[in-house]
């Protein structure tokens, strides 16, 4: 095969064995790659209703066709399996080196069943496979874990060569809002991916590889490459505003726009953001970009801090990379937290204990209004979470990465805490699944998007808010719920095919990247021949069959819902509230699913699915 | 009457002396537009732009020119998330 690599590891951790798989082009076409072929694999080989932390559950780690072939943006690959934090279908996408290295070792994916009784990490080494003891990593942080592997491997020029992605003590400890970190400092955040990981036993998979993705076209493909690039070149965002401020360029814009949540989802407006913007990153802690594999864009920040309050607060070095916009609003905003410093050495200890920050910054916000409320007192907390308490985010930080003190009960994420001290309705996402930082008080369409996720409530699976916003495909009034319906689809369904390449989706963030790019890119790659119609279907295949596994898991309707906070308490530049009921049945009616949310015979023959 | 102008990244070069951390009150005429504001200010017409008043972002399109601004308007002026 060509851009597939045509084979997938199959790893028996209960036994302590592996097996290398071949892939049928026939299955794969239909789902096309990463989300949706590991989608697809889970959906067909595991009972949905199987409990996230039992060895039944499948970890399946899958690449795209276009990663690692010098396609812009192409480096990502995708943890797949069932979340224990919102019991949905989990597909959480990473980029870094990670995924092109998996695929020059030679494959496409892995897939992890069973669990191991004793720490263990997989070893790859092009047709090398080895699962080694890993006790001595057990407990490292990801970057010790990283340093340790590398210092393992007697040969020099491959222990620099290799790419690491693991867990840290948050996944070990089962914390639901644990996450997948590679290359030290890119996460497959969302989820609690990490935790399936660490309930497996699995610390870490260390791959490296010498192969060569083989190209069906490789003039037509450079061309392709040229024209994608082009495209990029010429959008303000990704030209500009991404290269220089990274996403924490958000900061202000949201904030302006009033969608920016503050205190818990209490507010949509915060003062203070502009000293937590990326203009104030860009004089302060930054030090210079960084790049994911063959990408234009070089949107990582790398920084450091230097104030001394927080140099010596919490156990994390005081340099690494980020923060980025979501964990500057769900750090900063909703805590109304406006110190960068500490907002930084917060996320530097997602990225070495591995956890999501959208999460863990929810969750803090969510214990700071338990605290003001007096739900959680002084005693349990250990110390004063009031909002805008930088140091207590900090703190609250560390202790839920390792489950220390009232950290045990955080690092389940804010819907079981809120639900502990008797109040869920302070739980700001959906599905179980922490909100990003979007109010959709300000724009209809990103709750539409959030209340009907498929992982719970998400931004990148629809991001309305490149045109609510920023009217980059389309300029569209973020206030009405007219055309809403019809946006997400399209949106969610578009996503579900980028996702599925390998293609990060920032590639979609340039006016004019649309599905005939991702279809020259595929094509002259992988000689695949897709149309545009059929890639169109396969967004939609995704979509449908992601639900199916969630319907099947026994989610309803009734849980494509939203925070009584967002559809009853006024937010957003004009006093709104999400305005749910009025985009869901429209919503239901063109995704042709019947008014319980559920898709009908005649949809999902049409799509090839049951 | 007066709005409140907000400029950010690249548009706070055109802020008149008196802003403070990027704010400045700008008298206009009334009834005036955004196209207005801008010669004010000194910015070419075509600038792309990202333009939000009271706000509710206007997008990237160039027909936010046209608008009319009111006596207490908020109007926060970015580089486009869009376009070239």
């Amino acid at each position: 095969m060509d851009a597939w690599m045509g084979k997938i590891i199959r790893v028996n951790l209960t036994y302590g064995e592996y097996q290398i798989e071949e892939i049928d082009p026939d299955y794969v076409r239909p789902y096309f790659g990463g989300r949706g072929l590991g989608s697809k694999i889970l959906f067909d080989e595991m009972d949905p209703q199987v409990d996230p932390f039992s060895p039944e559950n499948k970890l399946i780690f899958m690449t795209g066709p276009l990663t690692g072939t010098g396609a812009p943006c192409g480096a990502r690959y995708m943890v797949i399996t069932k979340s224990p934090l919102s019991g949905t279908i989990a597909c959480s996408n990473s980029g870094g080196f990670f995924g092109p290295e998996l695929k020059f070792a030679g494959y496409d994916g892995i897939i992890f069943e069973g669990a191991s009784d004793e720490p263990v990490y997989l070893w790859i080494n092009d047709d090398e496979v080895e699962i080694k003891p890993a006790h001595n990593l057990w407990g490292k942080t990801t970057h010790e874990t990283e340093d340790l592997i590398r210092a393992q491997i007697e040969n020099k020029y491959i222990a620099k060569e290799l790419r690491v992605a693991s867990i840290g003590p948050a996944g070990e400890k089962l914390s639901r809002i644990a996450c997948v970190i590679n290359d030290k400092n890119r996460a497959a955040g969302r989820s609690g991916v990490g935790a399936v990981m660490g309930s497996k036993k699995l610390k870490a998979i260390a791959v490296r590889g010498t192969g060569r993705i083989m190209l069906a076209d490789k003039e037509g493909f450079q061309k392709a490459i040229w024209h994608s690039r082009d495209i990029l070149r010429a959008g303000s965002l990704t030209a500009e505003l991404l290269p220089t401020l990274g996403t924490p360029a958000f900061v202000n814009i949201i904030n302006q726009a009033h969608l920016f949540p503050t205190k818990n989802w209490q507010e949509t407006y915060f003062e203070k953001a502009n000293d937590i913007s990326g203009e104030t990153m860009a004089e302060t802690t930054l030090k210079r970009t960084r790049g994911c594999f063959s990408c234009p864009l070089a949107c990582g920040r790398v920084t450091e801090i230097t104030d001394p309050k927080y140099i010596g607060m919490g156990s994390a070095k005081n340099k690494g990379e980020g923060p980025e916009y979501e964990t500057l609003n769900l750090m900063g905003g909703s805590c109304e937290v406006n110190d960068l410093s500490a907002i930084t050495k917060a996320n530097y200890l997602c990225n070495e204990l591995g956890m999501d920050t959208i999460s863990a910054g929810s969750t803090v916000a969510c214990a700071m209004e338990l605290y003001e409320k007096g739900y959680i007192t002084e005693e349990e907390m250990g110390l004063k979470a009031n909002f805008g308490n930088a140091e207590a985010l900090v703190l609250l930080t560390e202790k839920m990465g390792k489950r220390e003190g009232i950290g045990d009960s955080l690092a389940d994420g804010s819907y079981r805490l809120a639900e502990k001290y008797g109040h869920p309705e302070l739980f700001m996402g959906a599905k179980k699944l922490e909100a990003p930082g979007y109010d959709p008080r300000g724009a209809q369409g990103i709750g539409l998007n959030y209340a009907t996720g498929n992982r719970g409530a998400c931004h990148v699976r629809g991001f309305t808010i490149v045109n609510e916003i920023a009217g980059i495909h389309e300029t569209i009034d973020p206030l009405v719920t007219e055309g809403k319906a019809a946006m997400v689809k399209t949106l969610q369904d578009i996503t579900a095919v980028i996702d599925s390449a390998g293609l990060c989706l920032f590639i979609a963030l340039a006016p004019g990247f649309l599905y005939e790019e991702i279809q020259s890119l595929v094509n002259a790659a992988s000689g695949a021949g897709y149309t545009v119609e059929e890639l169109v279907v396969i967004g939609e295949r995704i979509w449908n069959l992601e639900r199916l596994f969630n319907l099947k898991a026994g989610f309803t309707k009734a849980d494509d819902t939203l925070p009584k906070r967002i559809l009853e308490e006024p937010g957003g530049p004009k006093g709104d509230v999400c305005r749910l009921n009025k985009m869901l049945p429209e919503y239901y009616q063109l995704r042709g699913w019947d008014e319980n949310g559920i898709p009908t015979a005649d949809k999902l023959s049409e799509l090839g699915l049951e | 009457m007066k709005i409140e102008l907000r400029a950010f990244m690249k548009f706070k070069t055109y802020l008149p002396s008196d802003s403070i951390d990027g704010k400045a009150m700008i008298s206009l005429k009334d009834g005036a537009t955004v196209a207005d504001l801008l010669g004010a200010l000194g910015i070419p017409l075509d600038e792309q732009k990202l333009i939000i008043i009271n706000g509710i972002s206007r997008g990237v399109s160039g027909t936010v020119n046209a608008k009319t601004l009111g006596d207490g308007d908020v109007v926060a002026i970015f580089p486009p998330a869009a376009g070239g």
